[in-house]
């Protein structure tokens, strides 16, 4: 209703909180760029040739945030005819004009500054192929949200009028306002759970790259790291201080990757408007993302041991950025029950057959042929290991063989494949599960990909392809790969619905 | 979108992917293939002997040999490969998709509709110039995973069959 308060066809500035980002942004870069200049001239005994670096930095910075500013005041937008139009440049005036229907996503995004001052961080992607991303660094809120709705508007008329030459229904020609219906939202409690349950090796791994980052800059920048690690050798590691070490590790893994989830999903919403979905969460910076349905090109869940245990998916809406712009852009949505992701795949496919689709397994000898492999390099590992004189560990490799056996088994036992006359579903994961799901509509391009030993057995791999990723199904009889490559194939090339 | 019909396909009846006759590349191509792997492992050797240069116990008994022997043997692989892999490489055009097919050892066929393609592009490096052939790459959405490269064309082959995607192409994004 407020959206008609804002005169969009005057030529307005974004909010003058935007200066305030454009600077911290400028900020930010150069001292990210002198940093590693700064702290050398610092270390380093010559005072004068320092002195010198630190003011060509500070001319540096002082004379590009003076253009940032510039380039803030002569920067104006307007809409003009279903069009956005923007106004830029210093030194020649640039004019960008696009069409609303060309614009493929609106972002919005906040951090703490921008909430102090209800401003928002405001993104449009399109599908131009010279500059793919608009971006206002500060917007009003109300402005912002006003600008969006006119835009959704506005590009879903031109969408209807689409669909109105496709099926010349003249019924409900205007649009409506964007109206949110929630589709489920994250308390305080569930995220703790989904912050708990977090794949914490991921977050350890995290900690071993930050430290061996520093290591690395330590040694750029000219430390002798060599100096320093020659005292631990001589300090005996007891068995004690090797297990606190290790207690300190997955606490600090754990804590990482629980703040980390705090401050991405803190007070998740994603909600449902008539044509698509729209993602908030965050804590420190407010992320707003939206897919449009017919972006969607696949859509998948997964979970671990843990997450199954409280019943948790982490669901995933992936769509290609824009037509040109050759990215990939996947919505992530943690802490969803199986009935969150029952009704996401009603309202985007309409199916309630999905889950009892007739769901089929891949040949025995996927799983096979993969021991075969495994074997053969863990022998050759213990020969290694023999040669090296090693005899005290070769007890490792029959143990992680024997696991890596028993997990490739049940990875075969959980690959399931099935299909219907709309959407192709795949499924598979070892201690967790995991499901793909795409309407073979979407599919861009499919590939069989045999090796010699699959061949020998008459079977294929079968990769199906669409604009968000790739789904393989390994090990399928040939005949049935091409079967099933006649049909996706036949089933894309017949389908006129709009697909990206 | 309530018009959309929707019958029930019999999986038989439809146009089949084992029924394509491929086109071969053009035999200059496989004169290319050989060339370019015998450059790539001349550079390889050239690497070692700077390397060399500045290390001379890399001369020295077993790296030498070790070295030289692993050389040889992924060298004349490589040549084989390629030279054998010509004969399973090729392409065919139907009316509404292009399949490529290639690989000795790994075997792939991948097939593109067109109304799938985003555009298409008609490459020469310096060795096809020589030669006087063209690669032909077709280009999908969203990363390059499912984009298709076919090399050893004809010029005006190239051409012809860039202009034909890129109006099926069109049409399709029309209707």
């Amino acid at each position: 209703m407020k959206k008609n308060n804002y005169d969009f066809t005057q030529p307005t500035r974004q909010s003058y909180v935007a200066i305030l980002m454009i600077l911290y942004r400028t900020f930010t870069v150069i001292f990210r760029q002198a940093l590693p200049v700064v702290v050398v001239v610092l270390l380093g005994r010559n005072e004068k040739v320092g002195s010198r670096v630190l003011f060509i930095f500070i001319g540096i910075a002082i004379l590009s945030m003076m253009y940032s500013i510039a380039n803030f005041f002569r920067m104006r937008f307007y809409i003009l005819n279903n069009e956005l139009i923007l106004e830029s440049g210093v030194f020649n005036r640039k004019k960008t004009i696009i069409p609303f229907e060309k614009i493929q996503t609106i972002n919005f995004e906040q951090n703490i500054v921008h909430r102090f001052f209800s401003v928002t961080r405001l993104k449009i992607d399109t599908a131009g192929s010279v500059k793919n991303e608009f971006e206002f660094h500060a917007i009003d809120e109300e402005k912002a949200s006003a600008l969006r709705d006119l835009l959704i508007a506005g590009k879903k008329e031109s969408i209807k009028y689409a669909e109105l030459k496709e099926s010349e229904d003249t019924a409900e020609a205007t649009p409506a306002l964007i109206e949110y219906t929630p589709v489920m939202t994250l308390d305080q409690w569930s995220l703790l759970k989904v912050g708990i349950t977090e794949n914490h090796l991921k977050s350890g791994g995290l900690i071993i790259i930050f430290f061996l980052w520093i290591f690395q800059s330590m040694e750029e920048i000219g430390l002798d790291v060599d100096d320093y690690s020659g005292d631990v050798d001589k300090l005996e590691m007891s068995i004690a201080a090797g297990l606190i070490l290790m207690f300190l590790f997955l606490l600090a893994s754990f804590i990482i990757s629980l703040v980390r989830t705090v401050v991405n999903y803190y007070d998740l919403r994603m909600m449902r408007s008539a044509h698509g979905f729209k993602i908030e969460s965050g804590l420190l910076t407010r992320k707003a993302v939206s897919a449009l349905d017919h972006k969607i090109q696949q859509i998948g869940w997964s979970d671990n041991l843990l997450r199954k245990l409280v019943g948790y998916k982490n669901l995933y809406l992936k769509q290609a950025s824009s037509e040109l712009v050759r990215s990939r852009q996947t919505a992530k949505i943690p802490g969803c029950s199986k009935d969150h992701i029952i009704s996401v795949v009603q309202s985007l496919y309409g199916n309630n057959r999905l889950f009892d689709m007739d769901m089929k397994m891949v040949d025995f000898r996927y799983f096979l042929r993969r021991v075969i492999i495994l074997s053969v390099v863990g022998i050759m590992l213990a020969l290694l290991l023999y040669f090296l004189n090693f005899m005290a560990y070769i007890w490792i490799v029959p143990v992680v063989l024997v696991y890596l056996a028993i997990t490739r088994y049940i990875a075969w036992k959980k690959l399931k494949y099935g299909f219907d006359d709309e959407l192709l579903r795949v499924e598979g994961g070892i201690y967790g599960d995991k499901a793909e799901i795409l309407p073979i509509y979407k599919i861009q391009a499919v590939e069989l990909h045999s090796t010699i030993y699959q061949r020998q057995h008459r079977l294929t791999d079968l990769i199906v392809y669409t604009a968000a990723g790739r789904v393989k199904i390994p090990y399928i009889p040939l005949d049935t790969g091409r079967q099933l490559l006649n049909l996706f194939i036949y089933k894309t090339e017949t389908d006129k619905r709009k697909w990206m | 979108m309530k018009t959309f019909t929707n019958e029930q396909v019999a999986v038989t009846g439809l146009p089949a992917i084992e029924e394509v006759k491929y086109h071969p590349l053009e035999l200059p191509h496989r004169t290319i293939s050989i060339v370019s792997t015998t450059l790539l492992f001349l550079f390889l050797a050239s690497g070692f002997f700077i390397a060399a240069y500045f290390e001379p116990r890399m001369l020295s008994w077993p790296v030498a040999p070790l070295f030289s022997g692993l050389w040889v043997l992924i060298f004349v692989f490589s040549l084989l490969v390629s030279f054998k892999s010509y004969e399973y490489e090729g392409y065919a055009v139907r009316e509404h998709d292009i399949i490529h097919k290639q690989g000795w050892i790994f075997r792939s066929e991948i097939i593109v509709p067109f109304n799938r393609v985003q555009h298409c592009e008609v490459n020469q490096g310096p060795l096809d110039r020589l030669m006087g052939l063209s690669t032909l790459s077709i280009f999908t959405a969203g990363g390059s995973d499912s984009d298709i490269s076919i090399p050893g064309l004809k010029p005006e082959t190239a051409a012809a069959l860039k202009e034909f995607i890129t109006r099926k192409a069109g049409m399709d994004e029309e209707e």
